[in-house]
């Protein structure tokens, strides 16, 4: 196309104007493919949250953690099994596949402070959760012991996994 | 297909022709009512930043307080500074795109002292005084902190902005198509009128996240379906007028509207990214937002492309230098703002001075610029007027040199909270990590202020015009490219 496009009837259209709307186009569409398949869980991001009583880095006293999950594991038939399955996708994900997602901000010892602040905060499905899944209730009144006995009771699968 | 040279003589023929009539004591009476609020609302700006380096600035009192000059702040550059240039640059370009005068006279000076008197000072008041009723009290959504009494009559200038500016191309048929600037005029006007009342009354009948979301469109139709289509139509009227060539592509003119007009209304949640808005909605506003970014690339390549071989102009012509820079930050800004929206971004940038960075960018770099030269092209114009040109050349420099040390310490400073924010130290070290960028931050104030009165000295100042200008194109198809 010639560099004098003063056409009035519109009736050409030069080859760089398409070329560039055919090229940006395509560079759109390959970002917006990628914002598609991205998983838009929220990021595990330990923010220094502690439990009362407990300092952080220490470990759990094994006697009150064993009650706990004891607890826990009351609790979570009660309150959570009509989502969560240990296996299987349900309304929410499998307490494995959970585990699986904590691992590596679990640390060596599942039953250590940190851990169970960091499951403690998990529990009350915060937002965005996990993309493909519908958000979480977060409205979830537990006591707060019954609380922690459930993050005690996830954090033992994970120790067992560890083992 | 004609050549350069024949629509060249086209335009020159067309030059003699007759001039509907043009409302100037309109387009001055807008245009210094932006300038004043333009300076006045910087200073809110300016006390909102100080607060930040000097917490203790101006006491306690609650219209003093930071959050009520936020409120000025922003509300003033909308309203005030952004809504008169618009219209002062409408009253120059209508009649010489309709062929005819605007609505009418009377209806004009209506919507001065409604959008100035009706609007806007009742707006400031209402802010400082923070009463209770519900159509009285300050709403605390971005970019509708008017009460909602006021954007009553908010709605009501709109819709008779869309009457005088829109209504001259209904009443008189235009033969082969209206030019591009119209296009943007009246799909911004329109609009805006549509796009208005979701922010500004909606969120206040819906509660929490969906309210939110509603609010979020509005944040961004704002820039995108008022101040956008305005600023480009200003854009696309002036390189032509201002170089007498055609604009380089009709076609990507065309698209680049009607894109505009199709993502933008998309794009708001993007400011709830990671939020309790639905997911799949966040997603679908980051890859409005993405292509929001494509079609600014097409929009500015084609304004770009115009301007080529006419470096020479743009150099000299304070106006049109104005509306090139404009342009820059346009393209800047806009892919910007596409790659922030984009999660991994957003995680980092969100609630940090980068999205300050941003928005000034747009505002002051974008927009400002190309209504400035808006302004400034159209005050050249009018019978009589004073203009500067030395006083409009200082003005460019000194708002560039402000505005560019603004963006770029915000952004700094931005990068800076968002990695501390990400580590696990505790709130306060990122504040005092701040604390040397906001300082420059402040400084950034004394060029741009300096450039505010500099350009209202350019106005008001400097030797007349000659009685009748008639060097100015008029607008037919021949302007409007392949």
């Amino acid at each position: 196309m010639s560099d004098v496009e003063t056409n009035a009837r519109h009736s050409s259209i030069s080859r760089a104007a398409l070329v560039m709307l055919v090229g940006v186009l395509s560079l759109g569409t390959v970002i917006a493919w990628s914002v598609v398949r991205m998983p838009a869980s929220s990021t595990i991001s330990p923010r220094g949250d502690t439990l009362p009583g407990v300092p952080q880095g220490t470990a759990f006293d094994p006697g009150r953690a064993s009650a706990l999950i004891q607890t826990g594991k009351v609790v979570v038939r009660q309150r959570c099994a009509g989502c969560h399955d240990a296996q299987q996708r349900l309304e929410g994900p499998s307490w494995q596949a959970i585990v699986a997602r904590y691992q590596q901000h679990v640390g060596a010892d599942p039953m250590g402070a940190d851990a169970l602040a960091l499951m403690n905060t998990a529990i009350s499905h915060p937002r965005p959760g996990w993309d493909g899944y519908t958000p979480g209730p977060s409205a979830i009144a537990l006591t707060p012991d019954a609380q922690l006995g459930v993050a005690a009771w996830i954090l033992s699968h994970a120790r067992e996994e560890n083992k | 297909m004609r050549s350069l040279d024949s629509a060249s003589t086209g335009i020159a023929q067309r030059q003699l022709e007759y001039l509907p009539r043009t409302d100037y004591d309109l387009i001055k009476a807008h245009s210094y009512a932006a300038v004043i609020t333009l300076f006045l609302s910087a200073i809110a700006g300016l006390l909102v930043a100080l607060k930040l380096t000097l917490p203790e600035l101006l006491g306690n009192h609650a219209a003093l307080s930071w959050g009520r000059l936020r409120f000025d702040h922003t509300q003033g550059i909308f309203f005030g500074w952004l809504g008169n240039a618009f219209f002062a640059f409408c009253y120059h370009m209508v009649p010489r795109l309709a062929d005819r005068p605007v609505y009418s006279r009377k209806l004009g000076w209506g919507i001065f002292l409604l959008w100035n008197f009706g609007v806007l000072l009742p707006g400031w008041a209402l802010i400082s005084l923070g009463l209770d009723n519900q159509w009285l009290a300050v709403q605390s959504l971005e970019w509708a902190e008017f009460p909602m009494l006021i954007d009553l009559f908010a709605v009501l200038g709109l819709l008779l902005i869309c009457v005088q500016f829109a209504g001259p191309f209904v009443l008189k048929r235009q033969s082969g198509g209206v030019y591009i600037s119209v296009w943007y005029l009246v799909g911004g006007a329109v609009f805006s009128l549509l796009a208005y009342p979701v922010g500004n009354f909606v969120p206040a009948f819906i509660p929490g996240a969906q309210g939110a979301a509603f609010s979020g469109l509005w944040i961004h139709d704002a820039v995108g379906l008022f101040v956008t289509p305005f600023v480009l139509a200003i854009a696309y009227y002036i390189i032509p007028a201002t170089t007498q060539r055609p604009i380089y592509s009709h076609f990507l003119s065309m698209i680049g509207f009607w894109f505009l007009f199709f993502f933008y209304p998309l794009n708001g949640t993007h400011h709830y990214v990671y939020s309790a808005v639905p997911m799949d909605a966040q997603k679908a506003a980051i890859i409005a937002s993405v292509y929001l970014g494509m079609d600014v690339i097409l929009v500015a390549f084609n304004l770009l492309m115009s301007l080529r071989g006419q470096a020479a102009k743009v150099a000299s012509d304070v106006p049109l230098r104005f509306v090139w820079t404009g342009i820059i930050f346009y393209l800047l800004v806009s892919l910007q703002g596409a790659f922030q929206a984009l999660m991994p971004v957003n995680r980092l940038t969100h609630f940090s001075d980068w999205v300050i960075g941003h928005s000034h960018l747009a505002m002051l770099g974008f927009a400002t610029f190309i209504a400035a030269g808006g302004i400034a092209h159209a005050w050249q114009r009018i019978p009589h007027a004073r203009y500067n040109d030395a006083a409009m050349n200082w003005a460019f420099w000194l708002i560039t040199v402000g505005l560019l040390l603004m963006f770029v310490t915000l952004t700094a400073g931005g990068l800076v909270q968002a990695h501390l924010w990400a580590s696990p130290a505790p709130w306060m070290d990122s504040v005092r990590a701040s604390l040397a960028y906001w300082w420059l931050r402040d400084i950034s104030a004394v060029p741009l202020l300096a450039g505010f009165v500099l350009f209202f000295f350019g106005l008001i100042t400097g030797p007349r015009s000659a009685s009748c200008n008639v060097a100015d194109p008029r607008f037919h198809s021949a302007m409007a490219g392949a």
